[in-house]
């Protein structure tokens, strides 16, 4: 289970959890974006940068959600994991289809959903 | 020989004059024959007893001097008759012998040759049975119909004692009696007690305040015979001994008491009505009594009942009203609706302002809802269960209340027939209900992201830790500061966390009661935005920690200071940490700057990250300076 040669953009507004997560993506060689605390963060750096191949997407950033967001990435097919602190339920209906772990999360579910790998959302 | 034959002719009228003073004689009829002097020509035995006496002699003799004290009107009659009228008279007559007799007389002429008058013919029919009986039978349609008004009095009463005085009344007027009283039985405590009274002195109000069942009293007794008792002359009768001073007080000889008995013979009161002079009632005043009796009977149940049933209705509309339930009672048959006045305001109507009626309520219904409820309702009847149904109310002027209504269907075999419920406002309790679920949901997902803070100290202390009881030891450490914070939020509720609190906890943390003397510190009260709290406190933590480890509070020579102040205006206005450490010792070496790796990523990278948080840090020769400028709370973030 490998990221190597991946760029991952991370899009998270606390900096403990995006520690975390870039910690853990770094681990299985992945080069992360970012990353990025806000909305407007992240848009100027997907704007910024030539090539993502995959983005792991806190979808409450300080309050203001990251739809905006996903929706760039969804057009540039860009696969997404949406980590929430939320229950699925709580997600806008066209986005409750994606996929999404809740935190506190095992980096092995985030991996396998940027790799393509189908598994039940949790 | 024609002489014979006209002699013959002439003795057969003499032969029938004979017959008929025979027939006269002996007729039990009273007849009398007149001629037109009013003398008599032929009388009755019958006749001559009823207006003479019996006497033999008044053949011949005019009426007038046989009775001399014959009424005027009678002659008048006879006057009219001898003038040809044919008359029937009734009236009353007093014999001599002192008897009184109603009598029909019929009078009227006869005819002699040529039908010239010739006289009267008196006759005499004993009419006393009947005349008598009528008039009994008048007495008693007119007892009758003054029982019947008194009973319709009863009807219209209002109130007990209003009742119980009309009770009084009629009965004393029944009896004929002079004085009387109503009581009301306390079953329990099995006494009689006056309820209402006329013609009594206080002397015997309370002497016979409370009268039980053992007592001989006229109404005790009829306590225990549970029918009327009649008390004729209380001076002859030896049990009523005990009472007699009392009775001559109050000025009564006779009693009469019936008792009131309800449905099922219980005992309800008693009626007594007294009488100045000794008295028997007749049995026909017994009778009426009684039937009157039974009408009060009924009256006490029906007051008694009445009253259960308006303090029920009372009871329930208070219910109704203090719950702030609204009640609905539809008959589906004839789609009649009846609402509580709760509904009108509830549906936004004026009291009144409509008929009670399902389009009258649907009206009022959000129209998003209606297909709702009418589902609910067609289900409830399905499944014969109750109906429950939780809808909007538009009002018309523009407010939305949250309704929950409850029913039951009442049914005639397969049929709905009634369907009665009650409406309830929940539009406050929804509210709560949608707060408290926002609310936890928040709570969740805080608690989340902390399990996820938490996972990432564990793996940065980890990184640094330079053994595993360094690593228990430091992230212990910062697990009880996450645990301040969130103490602290806990506490100020919606209330905004000052920066003097954050530093103040984090200083007593490491025991700056033991620095006191080393440790400056100061500064405006200042509000925090949420968001900065936890990482600010880890911060300060990490700082105070270091301090202590290898700062300026390892030795004794070592001054802290942390200030803080408010700068700038307006939206730009900032809060101002500076925290220094001077005369730190020894000086810090480049391995400590390495154990200081968390708290000055904390400050450098982690701070300025999301938070809008700026910072400087610098070590250098024996002092430490860390500014941190925070943007203060304008509104929640």
């Amino acid at each position: 289970m490998s990221l190597a040669g991946r760029r991952i953009l991370v899009v998270e507004d606390n900096f403990d959890v995006a520690y975390l997560i870039r910690t853990a993506l770094e681990e299985h060689g992945a080069e992360i974006i970012g990353p990025a605390a806000t909305v407007s963060g992240a848009l100027a750096l997907i704007a910024g940068t030539a090539q993502i191949d995959g983005a792991t997407i806190d979808i409450n950033l300080g309050g203001e959600m990251a739809y905006a967001v996903i929706d760039v990435l969804r057009a540039q097919t860009v696969p997404i994991v949406i980590i929430t602190g939320y229950d699925a339920k709580s997600l806008r209906p066209d986005y409750a289809d994606m996929p999404s772990v809740r935190k506190p999360f095992r980096v092995e579910r985030v991996i396998d959903s940027l790799l393509g790998r189908t598994w039940n959302s949790e | 020989m024609r002489k014979p034959a006209r002699r013959r002719a002439r003795k057969e009228p003499r032969g029938s004059a004979g017959d008929l003073r025979a027939f006269v004689s002996s007729a039990t009829v009273s007849v009398a024959m007149f001629d037109q002097g009013m003398r008599c020509l032929a009388a009755s035995p019958r006749w001559r007893d009823d207006f003479c006496g019996g006497a033999r002699n008044v053949i011949g003799r005019s009426l007038y001097d046989v009775v001399p004290d014959l009424p005027q009107h009678w002659k008048d009659l006879h006057r009219r008759a001898l003038a040809g009228e044919t008359l029937w008279h009734e009236d009353r007559f007093e014999r001599r012998d002192g008897r009184s007799q109603w009598l029909r007389q019929g009078v009227r002429p006869w005819h002699g040759a040529r039908r010239a008058i010739r006289g009267v013919l008196i006759h005499f029919e004993d009419i006393t049975a009947r005349v008598e009986a009528e008039q009994a039978l008048r007495k008693e349609t007119a007892a009758l119909a003054r029982l019947h008004e008194a009973s319709s009095l009863l009807w219209e009463t209002h109130s007990l004692k209003e009742g119980l005085d009309v009770i009084l009344s009629a009965t004393i007027d029944l009896l004929g009696a002079d004085k009387g009283n109503v009581q009301i039985f306390d079953p329990g405590r099995k006494v009689l007690r006056i309820a209402a009274q006329r013609g009594f002195e206080q002397d015997f109000l309370e002497f016979f305040r409370e009268v039980s069942v053992e007592d001989n009293t006229a109404c005790g007794r009829a306590l225990r015979a549970g029918g009327p008792v009649v008390i004729e002359d209380n001076e002859l009768d030896a049990d009523y001994a005990p009472y007699r001073s009392v009775a001559q007080a109050a000025g009564y000889r006779a009693v009469v008491s019936a008792p009131l008995l309800g449905r099922d013979n219980v005992l309800l009161g008693m009626v007594s009505a007294h009488f100045r002079s000794p008295h028997r009632p007749s049995d026909t005043d017994l009778q009426r009594l009684d039937l009157y009796a039974r009408r009060a009977a009924s009256f006490i149940e029906r007051f008694g009942n009445d009253q259960a049933l308006r303090a029920s209705e009372e009871r329930l509309r208070l219910a109704l009203a203090g719950g702030r339930l609204a009640m609905f009672d539809r008959d589906i048959r004839t789609d009649m609706h009846v609402w509580s006045d709760e509904c009108y305001p509830l549906l936004g109507y004026r009291a009144g302002e409509v008929v009670p009626s399902r389009a009258a309520w649907m009206a009022r219904i959000h129209a998003d809802d209606r297909d709702t409820v009418q589902e609910a309702a067609r289900s409830a009847m399905r499944d014969r269960k109750d109906y429950v149904s939780e809808y909007r109310i538009l009002r018309p002027d523009g407010s939305v209340r949250w309704v929950r209504a409850r029913g039951r269907f009442l049914y005639d075999g397969e049929d709905p027939v009634r369907l009665i419920g009650l409406v309830e406002d929940i539009t406050e309790s929804r509210q709560y209900l949608e707060t408290q679920q926002v609310i936890i949901a928040e709570l969740q997902h805080r608690t989340r992201n902390l399990m996820a803070v938490v996972q990432s100290i564990a793996l940065q202390t980890l990184s640094t830790a330079s053994s595993l009881e360094d690593f228990k030891a430091r992230f212990d450490q910062r697990l009880r500061v996450l645990s301040r914070v969130q103490g602290l939020l806990s506490r100020a509720g919606n209330e905004a966390i000052t920066l003097d609190a954050l530093v103040g906890m984090e200083l007593a943390a490491i025991g700056s009661s033991e620095f006191r003397h080393r440790i400056s510190s100061g500064g405006p009260s200042a509000p925090l935005r949420k968001s900065t709290v936890e990482m600010l406190s880890l911060a300060i933590h990490e700082l105070a920690t270091n301090a202590v480890k290898y700062g300026a509070l390892a030795s004794e020579t070592g001054r802290l200071s942390v200030t803080w102040e408010i700068a700038g205006a307006g939206p730009d206005r900032r809060l101002q940490l500076d925290w220094i450490e001077r005369g730190i010792a020894p000086p810090p070496r480049a391995a400590d700057r390495e154990r200081r790796g968390y708290g000055r990523r904390l400050i450098e990278q982690a701070l300025p990250y999301s938070l809008s948080v700026e910072t400087t840090f610098e070590l250098v020769a024996d002092e430490l300076r860390c500014a941190i400028s925070i943007p203060l709370a304008t509104n929640e973030a």
